[in-house]
């Protein structure tokens, strides 16, 4: 199957199963409630009666914000201005980019392990449904939940190697090569070399671990000898090359442009009635749901492309 | 001259001798001495003139120095004092390195043994004339510790006088000195091929009036000197553009490759200068109705051409603004510095040249280089021209600045909205519609109050600041400070405050107790006791609404009056009127100790407001009304005048508050940014 192929194939399969789609963004929405709430309750209890909510509620309040972020506590004290608009998705993009993405006070740490363990559950479910006539979401990704979890734990160490090894040496690197650099447009371009360094191995290890996925799904490798799902994981992108990075891409490029549609819309800071916030938090909830309908076409078009390719 | 005042003082000493009582004779001499003083120029007391070579290879300064010094108080002076600032990164016991401010000395512990630094007096001689004899003083020099005994510590060179120089008198001197200069630190210094040189030379110290010479180590404030005029030779290698304090005189190129600057400059306290064969070199001619025109200068680095314009436009903002306001920029020309990236040389002030500072990507709304240039560019007037000691009283220029610096960016600008960098900083990205407090002055003025309010007095000598306490003290607090009195009394008022103020300090060394004085005498109010409390204490002002309550009158119930006669009413309502009157209170608190006089606004249903008065000296008033309608909104203090106080939210109540829906709005926000957080971690599953 060529790259194009597989691309449409996975994205029939995606919207034929969208309500998988939902059932994950379900989940994602109720645990962002759960702390949603809180926030919302340490906001409004910070406000009680004063004026200063009707300045936020129209915009931004800069001085009730000081005094509510130097006493605010547990998830409440992540609460910033920042998190409006694009600001949302920037703000975890570049903890993403710098390997920070779990360093985030506790609650959010475990939330986002246990959301974590989630998506290897539900990407067994979808591989599942993806690549064999007769699957169904749930039981198999219970029965191949723990097989996919040792993959994802294993490209985990990798990860983690990358972002406490190879990127503080980077760092260091950079460092010393832009030490005595008095021009700004070297160092940065330097920074961006760096990020490609950790990045493009990050993103070679996610489509190893993708298709290692698949391919123990595929060939049903048992626990005992899953070491061999990244070899035939290995040898089937080495096989197709540019099939495999080319979706890699194109879907990469989906979700680019997923992200500049939303940058364009996301509204800022400047809705005043419940009419307007909520049609601003439908807008965040729609890109939500592109990101899982996109993780999720990912896994359908590489499925796509493994089923027929190998 | 110099003849005259030796043999006044002669006759004076005779006269003493001869006289009859002890007092008469102290205060002849004090008269005395104070008419000798009277005659000397202080725009004239301590006058450089060098010549110096930079080594770029091994990033030494070599110099040779003669430095004419006035004693303008009212006792001899028995030695002279100088500053050697480099010597704070000469080792890392000096008091700099140890100093509350630096001693974690987060980015010193990076540098190369290379990058260290040091001032190095190799000779010194008094120069022979009619009061002094000619003599090499080189043995006599000795390093002192005045503030906390360090004797690792060499930022002071002391050299005892065999004779004083007496009031009036002028002692030439003639020293050579190297300086190593360290990788920039404390916005001195060189990275690359790029030389930020502040606080290079060995500097003399301030003998102040009462005969005490202020020269303290280099600890973690700025600097203080006596103003004077400077005639420096820099030599750089040819091709080097050269900014430096003053106006370039002469230029000659020497056989070595190397090119000679000269630049003057008479009635400033400082000199400093930059180099690198970057800069490209704009001018432009600052000119505004009824200010002398100025001569901007602007060095840029390559990676900033684009910001030319609003470099330029942000000092003539500042130039014209201050001008207008307290008088007029009096040099006639000014140099602006665009550091270079990583050079940690921005955002300085020094007289006639300043630093900016911006990124390679700062879009306008980040305000970068304009906020950061209107505050340096401002410095030249409050720093520049009003020399206060920023060892002790820092807060008189940063303070007085950034309160201006404030007022400019909003005549000029529009309202500051929240910027943040992504990518270690390097890609700007501006949040249209938050906006972020601009209206106070310095950096982060509530952040600053919550989290180090409890501090120092701002009373406190500025170099003895604890943790937290310098930022706040000398920049957000006084800022504050300055609004709120200008908010008290009035902006025409306080323009004339600090126009007056101006005038009669400019070239001086005016202390806290010299501007306090111009302010009761201008406003013609006793300003002390707000002074006591925002100057000379901690305390913190923080006024608020308590509880408020309206609630439907209760019909009349015992004895009342009644058509003059005694009337025994049941409660029950008959024969009364008061079933549709309201009874509102509204308690108003003063949870802070400091005091200050509010008003209260008191907004019914039907539209009506009511504006009170409250001195605010109890701990709490309350306002009572009768009324047919009910409150709905009471605010203390609505104009915000009281800009000292740490928490303006708790200062207003509305009775049906919008916090459910302002609440809801931001935590949706919140959540799609956790909802986007939980993806990026998901993208490892």
């Amino acid at each position: 199957m060529k790259t194009w192929q597989a691309f449409r194939e996975g994205g029939k399969n995606i919207y034929a199963r969208r309500r998988y789609v939902l059932v994950i963004y379900g989940l994602n929405l109720i645990l962002a409630l759960i702390l949603g709430s809180f926030v919302a309750t340490d906001i409004r209890a910070s406000l009680g009666n004063s004026a200063a909510a009707e300045t936020l509620r129209e915009g931004f309040n800069d001085a009730w914000y000081r005094g509510f972020s130097a006493q605010a506590q547990g998830v409440s004290a992540t609460f910033r201005p920042a998190v409006t608009g694009i600001g949302a998705v920037f703000e975890g993009l570049d903890a993403l980019l710098q390997g920070e993405i779990f360093n985030h006070p506790g609650g959010i740490y475990w939330l986002g392990l246990l959301y974590w363990g989630m998506w290897v559950f539900f990407s067994a479910g979808f591989i599942s449904l993806f690549g064999s006539d007769r699957g169904e979401f749930f039981r198999d990704a219970e029965r191949l939940f723990l097989r996919f979890l040792l993959l994802a734990a294993s490209a985990g160490i990798l990860y983690i190697l990358i972002f406490t090894v190879l990127l503080p040496l980077l760092n260091s690197l950079v460092e010393q090569f832009t030490r005595e650099m008095i021009d700004e447009r070297p160092v940065f371009y330097y920074t961006l070399g760096k990020y490609a360094l950790v990045w493009i191995p990050v993103l070679l290890i996610q489509l190893v671990l993708d298709y290692s996925k698949i391919a123990a799904m595929r060939h049903d490798v048992p626990l005992k000898q899953l070491q061999n799902a990244p070899l035939l994981a290995l040898e089937f992108i080495l096989r197709h090359p540019f099939r495999t990075l080319g979706l890699h891409l194109l879907l990469g490029t989906i979700w680019l442009l997923c992200l500049g549609c939303y940058w364009l819309i996301a509204p800022g800071a400047g809705q005043s009635y419940w009419i307007t916030i909520m049609l601003v938090f439908l807008i965040g909830q729609i890109y939500i749901i592109s990101r899982i309908a996109l993780k999720g076409w990912f896994l359908a078009s590489e499925t796509a492309l493994y089923g027929k390719g190998n | 001259m110099k003849l005259r005042y030796h043999l006044l003082l002669l006759l004076l000493v005779a006269g003493i001798l001869l006289s009859g009582s002890a007092l008469a004779r102290q205060d002849s001499l004090l008269t005395a001495v104070d008419s000798i003083l009277q005659r000397i120029d202080h725009t004239r007391i301590a006058n450089y003139t060098m010549e110096v070579r930079l080594d770029v290879a091994t990033k030494t300064i070599s110099g040779q120095m003669e430095l004419s010094w006035t004693n303008a108080a009212r006792l001899p002076a028995a030695d002279l004092r100088f500053h050697l600032y480099y010597n704070a990164w000469r080792n890392d016991k000096s008091a700099f390195l140890n100093s509350v401010r630096y001693h974690d000395r987060s980015g010193w512990n990076d540098y190369r043994d290379d990058e260290w630094a040091y001032c190095e007096v190799s000779s010194m001689k008094i120069l022979g004339d009619t009061l002094f004899p000619e003599v090499e003083v080189s043995s006599a020099l000795e390093y002192i510790q005045p503030n906390d005994g360090n004797e690792f510590d060499r930022t002071v060179l002391r050299l005892p006088l065999r004779r004083p120089v007496f009031p009036g008198e002028t002692i030439r001197l003639a020293l050579t000195w190297e300086t190593k200069v360290p990788r920039t630190f404390a916005r001195t210094g060189a990275i690359g091929d790029y030389f930020f040189l502040a606080q290079w030379f060995p500097k003399i110290g301030v003998f102040e009036p009462e005969g005490l010479w202020n020269c303290q180590q280099y600890i973690q404030t700025e600097y203080y000197a006596d103003f004077g005029t400077y005639d420096v030779k820099l030599t750089v290698p040819r091709g080097w553009v050269v900014g430096a304090t003053g106006r370039e005189i002469a230029r000659s190129d020497n056989p070595d490759s190397s090119t000679t600057h000269q630049y003057y400059q008479e009635r400033v306290h400082d000199f400093t200068w930059v180099t690198t064969p970057h800069f490209q070199e704009f001018h432009q001619t600052f000119e505004s109705p009824g200010l002398p025109p100025v001569d901007m200068r602007l060095l840029l680095m390559p990676d900033h051409l684009d910001k030319k314009e609003r470099y330029l436009e942000s000092t003539a903002a500042a130039l014209k603004y201050y001008g207008s306001w307290f008088g007029p920029y009096p040099y006639g020309h000014v140099t602006v510095i665009d550091p270079a990236y990583q050079s940690g040389s921005g955002g300085m002030e020094y007289p006639t040249l300043f630093t900016g500072g911006t990124r390679w990507l700062s879009p306008p709304g980040t305000y970068s280089p304009e906020s950061v240039t209107i505050h340096e560019a401002g410095h030249q007037f409050w720093y520049g021209i009003i020399a206060n000691n920023e060892f002790d009283h820092a807060w008189m220029d940063e303070g007085f600045n950034s309160y201006a610096q404030q007022r400019v960016l909003r005549e000029c600008y529009p309202p500051r909205e929240l910027s943040k960098r992504y990518l270690e900083g390097f890609l700007p990205y501006v949040f249209s519609g938050v906006e972020i407090l601009s209206r106070t002055g310095g950096a982060d003025p509530y952040g600053g109050f919550y989290s180090d309010f409890k501090r120092d007095p701002m009373a406190v000598p500025s170099w003895r600041y604890g943790p937290g306490g310098y930022r706040l003290n000398s920049y957000n607090k006084p800022a504050l400070m300055l609004q709120t009195l200008e908010n008290y009394l009035g902006w025409e008022t306080f323009q004339k405050v600090l126009s007056t103020y101006f005038q009669r300090w400019q070239f001086r060394h005016p202390r806290p107790a010299d501007f306090f004085a111009v302010v009761n005498e201008v406003s013609g109010r006793d300003m002390k006791w707000f002074f006591d409390q925002a100057y000379g204490s901690a305390d913190l002002f923080d006024y608020g609404v308590g509880e408020v309550k309206s609630k439907a009158s209760q019909p009349l119930k015992g004895y009342w009056q009644s058509n003059g006669e005694r009337q025994f009413f049941d409660g029950s309502g008959n024969g009364t009127a008061e079933t549709s009157s309201f009874l509102n209170e509204a308690y108003i608190r003063r949870w802070g100790e400091a005091i200050f006089p509010v008003e209260v606004q008191l907004i019914f249903a039907n539209g009506d407001t009511l504006l009170e008065s409250w001195d605010g000296r109890e701990r709490w008033k309350v306002f009572r009304y009768i009324r047919p309608d009910r409150l709905v909104k009471v605010t203390v203090d609505p104009d915000h005048k009281l800009m000292l106080d740490v928490n303006y939210a708790n200062n207003s109540w509305v009775n049906k508050p919008q916090r459910n829906a302002a609440a809801f709005k931001w935590a949706s926000k919140w959540m799609v940014w956790l909802q986007n957080l939980l993806e990026f971690m998901a993208f490892f599953s």
